[in-house]
């Protein structure tokens, strides 16, 4: 549904997003990553048709950003990072007016302003202005003004930025619910929300896409993928540190002697798969215990790091 | 056409979000109304017509319609409010004259405020009530011109500043364009043909000859065309402001 080829967008000397190609289906929800000034907000301006490219393409709904960018804007809800209402409105008002400026009939127009305020509960706060409302709301405001005409397209700067644990709940749930017949492009820092709520995770940097994958995927890239932590009781761990040293497939890392004695084994498969059963069957033979065990996931974090700032360091001493 | 209709209605109810719209009616029916009496010498020339009101317009305008059109567009880049207006399904022209219409429609709002001094003089004497009406349309035209000149250059940036003291300087300019002051200095160094290309550009005789009752297309067409021209030059900029 969203299309870009080869898009570049240049302010003067400075290269925002260099020659992206990117391609978003229906009921795909995807995380954009990436470190500030990475070109994030400049390519969702570009898909939006608030900024033009200053070469590629863009194809929204089959539309032609340049070529048709009313019928393109008809297809999107997006709501900037900043300021995505008018303050001096209060909220019922203001998303009347989006609704009408978007060319709802009025009958639609009522539904659909009614609909939007129950799913993002803006209930108790319809008639106040928009400028006395917290930050919270400001951003729920901002969010309900994308959603008013059902978009096809989303497109979502930042969407939980600012809103308290049990707001940004609500939000991903939302957002969960809406994903099936929409095409989703969420952009964000907080890197929790891209595993809870996407379905693609991209990272950008320098206007360069760097990973394109399944936030799964991204997590087995991280260092600390598969890492196993093993609880042993005192009374085995000798032994314990025998067998795991002598199993080829793993590198223990670390021990660690919990407050009540017991030993936390961690250790990292050689190989990058999972050692999980090869590490229980040989405790079993010996008969030693295993108190507690879990495996790391991987952190999307390390992998954000991994491939941005270090990458970074290396250029800028290169240059 | 819709969306004109709504944009319109809304930056018009915008207007009255803050004390500002009040403040500026009450001062332009004020200062209009102090004008007319002592700088114009309503009653000492003892005449039953409202040239002495009209005649100050053009000037009041230079101060007021700057205050009205700095915030258009400055306002809503500097406020980050741009990106949701212009990410809405409309076309930039429709945007644009939705503004334009909103803050035209404040200005006549202000005019029609200054109506008990049509009542005082038909109470008075018994004026041409055409000539009223032509002068009133006069001075709607020229607003309508000084605020697509400020609406262009509101465009051009983020200060409501900046915005408010080129207006000004722009329409003074185009005001002072046709006026015996700039004739006289420059008669020694222009001929007579460039004279007369200047003063064709100059709004003070088009609103001259408008408000002394005579209907010259030419005249209306000028406004018309002015007022076209920088509502075009402000869509060029919002356009070309996306681009670089």
């Amino acid at each position: 549904m969203i299309t870009l080829e080869n898009v570049t967008r240049k302010f003067g000397t400075f290269t925002a997003v260099d020659n992206l190609s990117l391609t978003v289906s229906k009921g795909e929800v995807l995380g954009f990553l990436g470190p500030n000034g990475a070109g994030k907000t400049t390519t969702m301006r570009m898909i939006s048709g608030f900024l033009m490219p200053s070469s590629g393409k863009i194809t929204v709904c089959g539309y032609d950003v340049m070529e048709n960018p009313v019928e393109v804007k008809r297809h999107i809800g997006y709501m900037p990072e900043v300021a995505s209402s008018y303050n001096d409105m209060t909220v019922l008002s203001f998303l009347n007016f989006i609704a009408q400026a978007r060319g709802l009939s009025d009958s639609v127009k009522e539904k659909a302003v009614e609909r939007v305020i129950d799913s993002i509960s803006l209930n108790n706060v319809l008639y106040q202005p928009i400028e006395t409302l917290s930050k919270g709301y400001k951003r729920r405001v901002g969010f309900a003004q994308a959603l008013v005409h059902d978009p096809d397209i989303l497109l979502l700067d930042e969407p939980t930025e600012g809103l308290d644990p049990n707001q940004k709940r609500d939000i991903r749930t939302l957002i969960r619910e809406l994903r099936e017949n929409k095409a989703i492009i969420i952009s964000t820092h907080v890197l929790e929300e891209v595993e809870a709520m996407c379905s693609r995770a991209v990272i950008i940097d320098e206007g360069k896409i760097i990973l394109d994958d399944t936030p799964r995927a991204l997590l087995s890239l991280s260092e600390t993928h598969q890492t196993l932590f093993v609880l042993i009781p005192e009374y085995q761990h000798d032994r314990a540190q025998t067998v795991f040293e002598e199993m080829q497939q793993i590198v223990l890392t670390d021990v660690r002697q919990e407050t009540d004695g017991s030993f936390m084994f961690t250790m990292h498969p050689k190989e990058r798969q999972s050692m999980t059963a090869d590490v229980v069957e040989a405790l079993h033979r010996q008969d030693i215990k295993i108190l507690d065990m879990y495996i790391e996931k991987g952190r999307l974090e390390e992998v954000f790091y991994a491939f941005t700032s270090t990458d970074r360091e290396l250029k800028g001493s290169a240059g | 056409m819709k969306a004109l209709g709504v944009l319109t209605k809304r930056e018009f109810a915008g207007y009255f979000t803050t004390p500002a719209a009040w403040i500026f009616l009450m001062i332009f029916v004020a200062i209009s109304g102090l004008l007319t009496f002592y700088a114009g010498d309503f009653f000492e020339r003892g005449q039953a017509d409202l040239q002495s009101f009209f005649l100050f317009h053009p000037w009041l305008y230079l101060f007021l319609i700057p205050a009205v059109s700095m915030r258009m567009w400055a306002e809503e880049r500097r406020s980050g409010t741009i990106e949701m207006l212009m990410t809405l399904p409309v076309s930039t022209t429709e945007l644009v004259l939705g503004k334009f219409f909103a803050a035209w429609a404040f200005v006549g709002l202000a005019l029609c405020l200054t109506a008990p001094i049509w009542i005082t003089v038909n109470y008075l004497g018994t004026p041409d009530n055409g000539v009223i009406l032509m002068s009133y349309l006069a001075s709607f035209l020229i607003a309508g011109t000084f605020l697509s000149i400020g609406s262009c250059l509101s465009a051009c940036t983020k200060s409501q500043m900046i915005a408010f003291v080129s207006t000004m300087m722009a329409c003074l300019l185009l005001t002072f364009l046709g006026s015996d002051t700039l004739i006289e200095l420059f008669s020694d160094v222009a001929t007579e043909k460039v004279m007369k290309l200047f003063q064709s550009f100059g709004f003070l005789i088009h609103f001259l000859s408008l408000t002394r009752g005579v209907l010259d297309i030419r005249d209306l067409l000028f406004f018309i065309s002015f007022s076209s021209v920088f509502l075009f030059a402000t869509v060029i900029v919002l356009d070309h402001k996306k681009a670089v």
